[in-house]
């Protein structure tokens, strides 16, 4: 190992000292942490000019898909009215009593002297709550009540009792048969009324008996 | 000013330009470290204006500028090694405390342990390590006891001298980071360059210079004596010059090329010098029972074979020139590699105090 011999090792060693004098030290601190506040400001602007521009590119992009949107939420709008529209078809279809079999029956059952005046439909509901069995809650039901009331006239005669055949022909016809309510009284065909012979209006010499026959459809209940 | 955090962090030098103040030449020398590899990479050989540059920071800043073209480096760190008049070498035996704690004991209290007033000097230690069996370490694990005292080298200078030298370093555009007595290049020159000899004998080191002659003792590693003794070579032109009637440049050029009728005065003009030196060896016998095998010359007188032949007759020793280049890789201009090997010997003082900066 050399002799290591430097007259200027006191100096240096002072040197030294000053350099790392406490105050000097927190300065060059201060100076630090003021040089690293600032970048970090620097760094915020430099941020905020960044997304202030993405912020206005976005806006011009709103802008100039304005008009497309537009046509869209009008195009909505259309589509909304057609789901309303099926929606309402829908219903139709699912609600509404089907008179395609009904008046194909019927046209089945006619008969040439008893010519139908009036038909209609009544179609009801009955919804039953039964009382809670304890703590547990006892499910409703609801029945489908649908009957047809037929108002037609009678041109047969007071002996011919036309009106009994065509109440049969209903009761035998296949599509009205098979849904017939057979729990009813009446095993689902009833005659409500009859009127008193009456002279038909267009043809004097013909009279009639109106009458009024009323079909009850099997009760459907549903939970 | 200087970041202190990052003081810790300071980047080991790597190169450095030393200067030789002597007292007719200043030699100074560029190295670098690379690796383990010392390289000499420039060297300037600048004669000394009249007055001792040292002595003066205007002169010297000049000298250090001159000195520095010469070289032709940008190098800014230089290390300065001042002459034997200008500074000391001492032993001394102080307690085992940090460097610049026995720095301040010097400078309160130099009459303590180097008994002498020097209150107006610098001054530097260089711990030596313990002897086998003595010393401030503790012979069972080499853990030093508190209190306990260790050798020591002291280097001083006044310390006007060396503010001189900063500020004229400062003022020729370069940082002083080292200043060296000049006793110490020559030893660590020889640790490189002749390490066998160097780590296991007693050897001598004569550095002969232009007003003085300095003899350094090395036993197995160590800095045993250094000694100067007022003789130098410009004694050694005078008497020559003198003694066959020529001038004194003519003299200058006749001690190197030797001519037959110089060397018939040689004898007589170097028997003081001889004795001197073989006085010193002796000392160094006799105080420490170990004999001197072998004196290594250099300087530039030690140039010349026949002034060598010539002290090893009047010292009884077996001497020899030595090559302080020898550990250095050289990688010099194309111009001075050339003479290096001749100017070689001159540079011992510089090449030293440069491996001492670099290490």
């Amino acid at each position: 190992m050399p002799i290591r011999i430097n007259l200027l090792a006191e100096q240096l060693h002072e040197a030294d000292l000053r350099r790392r004098d406490p105050v000097k030290r927190a300065i060059v601190g201060a100076i630090v942490i003021g040089i690293g506040v600032v970048g970090w400001y620097a760094s915020l602007l430099t941020q905020k000019v960044v997304l202030g521009r993405k912020l206005t590119k976005n806006k011009e992009a709103m802008v100039a898909i304005e008009a497309d949107a537009n046509s869209a939420r009008e195009a909505l709008g259309g589509v909304k009215e057609l789901e309303e529209r099926i929606h309402g078809l829908n219903s139709l279809a699912t609600n509404r009593v089907l008179w395609g079999g009904l008046l194909n029956a019927l046209q089945e059952v006619a008969l040439p002297d008893v010519p139908i005046n009036e038909l209609r439909v009544i179609q009801a509901y009955r919804v039953e709550r039964p009382p809670s069995q304890g703590a547990l809650p006892m499910p409703a039901t609801s029945t489908e009540l649908i009957s047809v009331v037929i108002k037609a006239r009678d041109y047969g005669g007071s002996q011919a009792q036309l009106f009994n055949k065509f109440g049969e022909a209903l009761r035998a016809n296949e599509w009205i048969g098979s849904r017939l309510d057979l729990e009813d009284a009446n095993k689902g065909i009833s005659f409500d009324s009859f009127g008193a012979p009456t002279p038909d209006r267009d043809d004097p010499n013909r009279s009639f008996i109106p009458f009024t026959v009323k079909i009850n459809f099997e009760k459907v209940q549903r939970r | 000013m200087a970041i202190p955090f990052l003081s810790g962090f300071r980047k080991k030098r790597d190169q450095v330009i030393v200067v030789d103040l002597g007292n007719k030449m200043t030699k100074a020398v560029q190295m670098a470290k690379r690796g383990d590899v010392y390289v000499l990479e420039r060297y300037a050989m600048i004669e000394v204006p009249g007055e001792n540059p040292a002595h003066y920071v205007d002169i010297f800043a000049d000298h250090l500028k001159l000195v520095t073209d010469s070289l032709n480096t940008r190098c800014k760190q230089v290390c300065i090694a001042i002459g034997v008049a200008d500074s000391m070498l001492r032993h001394a035996e102080m307690p085992l405390v940090p460097s610049h704690d026995m720095r301040t004991m010097l400078r309160y209290s130099s009459k303590n342990y180097l008994q002498q007033d020097l209150s107006d000097c610098t001054f530097d230690c260089h711990i030596l390590p313990p002897r086998s069996g003595a010393g401030a370490a503790d012979a069972a694990g080499g853990v030093a006891k508190p209190g306990s005292k260790c050798r020591v080298l002291v280097g001083g200078a006044k310390r006007a001298l060396v503010n001189d030298l900063q500020a004229g370093a400062k003022k020729a555009g370069l940082q002083a980071v080292h200043v060296v007595p000049n006793f110490v290049g020559p030893a660590n020159a020889f640790e490189k360059a002749q390490p066998e000899p160097f780590a296991n004998q007693s050897v001598a080191l004569v550095e002969l210079g232009q007003k003085s002659t300095t003899i350094t003792i090395l036993y197995e590693g160590e800095l045993g004596l250094s000694r100067v003794v007022n003789f130098g070579s410009e004694r050694l032109t005078q008497g020559i010059a003198e003694a066959m009637g020529i001038s004194e440049e003519e003299a200058e050029g006749a001690k190197i090329t030797m001519p037959t009728d110089v060397e018939s005065y040689l004898n007589a003009l170097l028997m003081p010098l001889g004795r001197e030196l073989r006085a010193s060896i002796d000392f160094f016998d006799h105080q420490h029972d170990k004999s001197v095998s072998q004196a290594f010359f250099s300087g530039g007188s030690a140039r010349s074979s026949k002034i060598v032949e010539n002290l090893q007759v009047e010292m009884l020793l077996e001497c020899h020139q030595w090559d302080p280049l020898a550990s250095l890789q050289l990688d010099l201009p194309p111009e001075q590699m050339g003479e290096v090997e001749q100017i070689a010997p001159q540079l011992a003082v510089a090449v030293g105090a440069g491996l001492a900066a670099l290490d």
